[in-house]
């Protein structure tokens, strides 16, 4: 062979072929190589397992006195009974129904409201933005429980109120995230082009900058979960969240198992265990998905 | 550093606090009296008995005579006294516990940020060593778990294991004695508020840290021969506090919540435990009072976040 | 002070070299492979000398320089080499007495100046820490020198100055301010690394006028680092060319500029745009990209783009060899033969839409249409002898 073609192939060799990845294709491969988010991944589908089960069945009624109270884990009763003799394990399993619900429900209307105002702040500047940089701004220096208790004075105790006071202390991250998503995506060409072929306003924040905000938007819900339900648990901790006899993590935690810890720690202890561990699971799960979509970590 | 500019800043931002107190202190003072008879509820009351009461803390007037009254109190000091407690005057009361309360917070403050700092820039500086990956994981821990559940496990591994592993001989002391407590009362509920911002701290610390070490400047300090640690130190530390800085606002605020939380859970006569109890017993004289000082005491905190950030960023002037 | 050459600095003085640098090897450890960044690089440096590093983004030339001081960090190492500083071996001293020797016998200055300042400190607090962290300056000193170096260096209003920040400078005032820290101490040496890469044209000259003079004044010895050649031309008394990690061509300027050996040399002196040039004629860039320096071609690292190859370069990686009193050029054809047997003087391609004057062997431009007149033809394939 000449040399001039074995040189062509040579220089060819030289040049190292990196295999094209899209986006997505890429972030489920490292996703799958992120052995702790895979882990969270596997624990809370396993919760939600259980959510859906307690609809149906629990070993005990949960708000049934069925035996001696603050007797010890038996058998029977593998997490024991509370200070009214009833099943723990059952509160448990229905706690985690109610925190679970309550954490994905104002996460969802967190995402709504945070996204949409987002998008308008970072799509039409000018005083829109003023006022809901400022918004934001305000509730950010607001302690989470100031907020959430002049809700519970004004219109009193109720889940959909509790919700409604939580998704107002976890907007705003998502806000703040869209509105800078919006800031830098406006300025692309794409959207540019889709402006210049008079596209409204509205098909384009939908259409152009959500896609392309996507993945973030992602991440960040993910983190909204946990501290939807971490900031319900410690109203509820508190008294002042969803009011028994309803069991819920928080309740089961500040007005049964807090009381009770000298001589009953087993109340507190496998609940406290339990919520630490879930919004271990769902941070550890933001943390794999973000590492997954970042693009600028190289494969 | 204290120029013109910035002490028009100050001014201004006094005013909006002002502001924004009387704001919220309104906004409650309606909430809590747009429902007749509630606030006493506690004493469940009836008939002519009520009116009585009513008549004697003055709420059976109209609203805004009310209201009048209590704004024109307010800015004179005086809050009134509680429904449930006869006679008691609540400004004393409440100023007191707000000193508790700022004790509390403060040394949260102060954990949040010397431990935060200190173990993000040891894992920046030890990246991807045993050292890391303990830390990182332990800050992790720390701010994930609720803060309130940190509290009831120390409040269980100090209060009550302790003492029943050493039978009695030792325990730790988690009453609280007196008005101020004692140091090693302090420290658990304070550990319990500052080991959940601090594990954020030590986050942000150590992504800073990390980012900062790769930049051009601290390549130049080390050029011109600067020992390691003032490298570490006064360039990169230097550099890397100003976005800690920026979360410092909304960190506050979780302290705030935290103390809250604490105070009720290890009965620290302050602010919190006084709000929480107000709220409970329906003694909303108390509850009015006890927000307003709390919105100032916000406002005035992230004025002074605001000052730091421009104190550690020259970039920045007012 | 030897009445100089046309600006070009000091003769390079006799006696022994103050900094020899021997087969030196710096790698970088990276995921997807070991990076070769700088392959067993030797030269020397007289006292008072003025030496031009120059090449393309990525040929090694910071890797060098930083090697030199040791700053090179994770994951990259020097693996092999000797650096040797009046004699001592700078890779064999200790952390700390590295550090004392960074600064103040040996100072780097950067590219960028607005990133390379520490934007939170004051200027002067900078250029003061370039002193405290030696013992060279008395210590109540510090503060007034400082303001004599800011002076020195034709910042206007030092005494003022001293308390600004990086971001209340200008761009050629900050690269002074760096320069200033960078001579603090009376070093031996100065290392520039692309110091006006970042700057606008009319500063850089006054950047390198600035340099010159310290060159002249002090007899600091200078190392500039570039990929710009004009600057080397304003600057250097000698020049080293890198290509890929290794030197290819070193040299006094003039006969490198005059008369360059190899052909990458070449080509790069070619590709600079003149202005007598006819106006038709298109920039005349190198064929190629730099070889990957993980996955390094056999032999002659710069033969995939070179149009005088022969087979030997394919198989053999040349040493540098010395071509003519001083000049050294690490090929096995050198631009000599390529003139006297290769035809090199007719490879100009000033065909309109030709994509540049130079082609490595085996590429053939596709035929001109009709319009073109018929004028020379193109280079075909240069025949290997």
């Amino acid at each position: 062979m000449s040399i001039a073609t074995e040189v062509a192939q040579e220089f060819d060799a030289g040049v190292v072929a990196r295999e094209q990845v899209s986006l997505w294709r890429d972030g489920w491969q490292r996703l799958r190589r992120n052995r702790l988010a895979l882990a969270a991944t596997i624990f809370l589908a396993f919760l939600a397992l259980v959510c859906v089960v307690t609809f149906f069945w629990t070993p005990y009624p949960p708000s049934v006195f069925v035996g001696n109270p603050y007797a010890g884990p038996s058998l029977a009763h593998p997490f024991g009974l509370d200070e009214y003799g009833r099943d723990m394990l059952s509160r448990m399993m229905v706690g985690a129904q109610i925190s679970m619900a309550v954490g994905l429900g104002c996460a969802v209307i967190a995402v709504v409201v945070g996204v949409s105002l987002g998008l308008l702040a970072g799509y039409l500047r000018g005083w829109v933005d003023s006022v809901i940089s400022t918004a934001i701004n305000i509730f950010y220096s607001f302690p989470t429980i100031l907020m959430a208790l002049i809700l519970y004075i004004v219109i009193g105790p109720s889940i959909i109120n509790i919700m409604v006071a939580i998704s107002l202390t976890v907007w705003m991250d998502m806000a703040r995230l869209v509105r800078g998503q919006t800031l830098s995506i406006r300025e692309r060409e794409y959207v540019e082009a889709a402006r210049a072929s008079g596209a409204r306003t509205g098909r384009i924040m939908l259409g152009h900058v959500l896609p392309n905000s996507l993945g973030p938007i992602i991440v960040q819900a993910t983190y909204i979960i946990p501290s939807a339900i971490l900031t319900e648990a410690f109203l509820s901790f508190l008294g002042v969240g969803i009011p028994p006899p309803t069991p819920d993590w928080g309740n089961i935690l500040g007005t049964d198992g807090l009381p009770a810890i000298r001589f009953a720690p087993h109340i507190l202890l496998p609940t406290a265990i339990l919520l630490s561990v879930t919004l271990l699971a769902f941070n550890f799960l933001g943390d794999g998905l973000r590492d997954a979509f970042d693009p600028r970590q190289k494969r | 550093m204290l120029t013109r500019g910035t002490l028009i800043y100050i001014a201004k931002r006094v005013v909006l606090l002002a502001f924004t107190v009387f704001l919220v202190s309104s906004v409650v003072f309606f909430a809590v009296h747009s429902l007749p008879g509630n606030a006493l509820i506690s004493a469940r009351l009836h008939g002519a008995a009520l009116q009585q009461q009513l008549h004697q803390f003055g709420l059976d007037r109209p609203i805004m005579v009310q209201y009048w009254s209590f704004i024109s109190n307010a800015v004179r000091g005086n809050f009134g006294v509680s429904y449930v407690i006869q006679g008691l005057p609540i400004t004393p009361l409440v100023i007191r516990e707000l000193s508790v309360s700022c004790e509390l917070g403060g040394a949260a403050l102060i954990i949040t940020i010397g431990l935060g700092v200190s173990v993000g820039v040891i894992a920046a500086v030890r990246h991807n060593t045993w050292v890391d990956y303990i830390l990182t994981s332990l800050a992790v821990l720390g701010y994930t778990v609720p803060s309130f559940v940190i509290a009831t496990l120390f409040y269980l591994v100090f209060g009550v294991w302790l003492a029943t592993l050493t039978n009695g001989g030792f325990s730790y002391p988690l009453t609280w004695t007196g008005t101020y407590g004692t140091l090693a009362e302090l420290s658990v509920p304070a550990f319990a508020i500052g080991l959940f911002t601090s594990g954020q701290v030590a986050r942000i610390t150590r992504a800073a840290m990390l980012d900062v070490l790769q930049q051009d400047y601290v390549r130049t300090a080390r050029a011109k021969g600067v020992r390691e640690w003032a490298v570490i130190i006064r360039h990169a530390l230097r550099n890397a506090l100003v976005p800690v800085v920026s979360i410092l606002g909304p960190l506050i605020a979780t302290i705030i919540t935290g103390v809250v939380v604490i105070e009720n859970i290890f009965s620290i006569p302050g602010l919190g435990k006084e709000f929480i109890e107000s709220i409970l017993n329906h003694d909303y004289n108390i509850t009015v009072a006890v927000f307003a000082l709390l919105a100032a005491l916000i406002g005035v905190a992230n004025l002074g976040v605001d000052l730091v950030y421009a104190a550690v960023d020259p970039r920045i002037r007012y | 002070m030897s009445a100089d050459s046309g600006g070009m600095g000091q003769m390079p003085g006799s006696g022994s070299p103050l900094l020899e640098v021997k087969g030196l090897s710096t790698h970088f450890f990276t995921e997807d492979g070991e990076v070769r960044a700088v392959r067993d690089v030797s030269f020397q440096l007289y006292p008072g000398e003025t030496l031009g590093i120059v090449g393309e983004s990525g040929c090694g030339k910071s890797v060098t320089a930083l090697s030199i001081l040791r700053l090179v960090q994770r994951p990259g190492k020097v693996v092999s080499g000797q650096i040797l500083f009046h004699g001592r071996d700078l890779l064999e001293l200790s952390r700390e007495e590295m550090r004392r020797v960074r600064g103040r016998d040996i100072a780097m200055i950067f590219q960028d100046p607005l990133s390379a300042l520490n934007p939170v400190l004051r200027i002067g607090y900078q250029v003061d820490e370039a002193m405290h962290a030696h013992d060279k300056v008395p210590r109540n000193q510090v503060a007034a020198r400082s303001v004599h170096l800011l002076d020195t260096v034709r910042v206007p209003d030092a005494s003022r100055r001293v308390r600004d920040y990086p971001h209340q400078f200008s761009g050629g005032m900050r690269q002074r301010a760096m320069i200033a820290m960078g001579l603090a101490n009376r070093p031996e040496l100065l290392i520039a690394d692309e110091p006006t890469t970042a700057l606008d044209v009319t500063v850089q000259a006054q950047i390198l006028d600035l340099l010159r003079e310290m060159n002249r004044e002090t007899g600091t010895s200078i190392i500039l680092i570039t990929h710009n050649l004009g600057v080397v031309a304003g600057l250097c008394s000698r020049v080293i060319v890198m290509y890929a990690g290794e030197i290819v061509e070193e040299g006094p300027i003039e006969q490198i500029f005059e008369n360059p050996q190899h052909p990458y040399t070449w080509a790069l002196l070619r590709s600079i745009p003149r202005i007598d040039f006819a106006r038709h004629d298109r920039l005349r860039s190198i064929e190629g990209l730099p070889p990957d320096l993980i996955a390094l071609p056999r032999g002659c690292k710069f033969h995939p783009r070179c149009p005088f190859r022969v087979e030997r370069c394919l198989t053999d990686e040349p040493s540098l060899q010395t071509v003519k009193g001083g000049q050294r050029a690490a090929c096995w054809v050198t631009m000599k033969r390529a003139y006297e047997e290769m035809g090199a003087a007719d490879i100009i391609d000033t065909r309109p839409g030709a994509a540049s004057g130079v082609h490595p062997p085996g590429f053939t431009l596709p035929p001109f249409g009709a319009a073109d007149g018929g004028g020379p033809t193109g280079p075909s394939e240069v025949a290997a002898p």
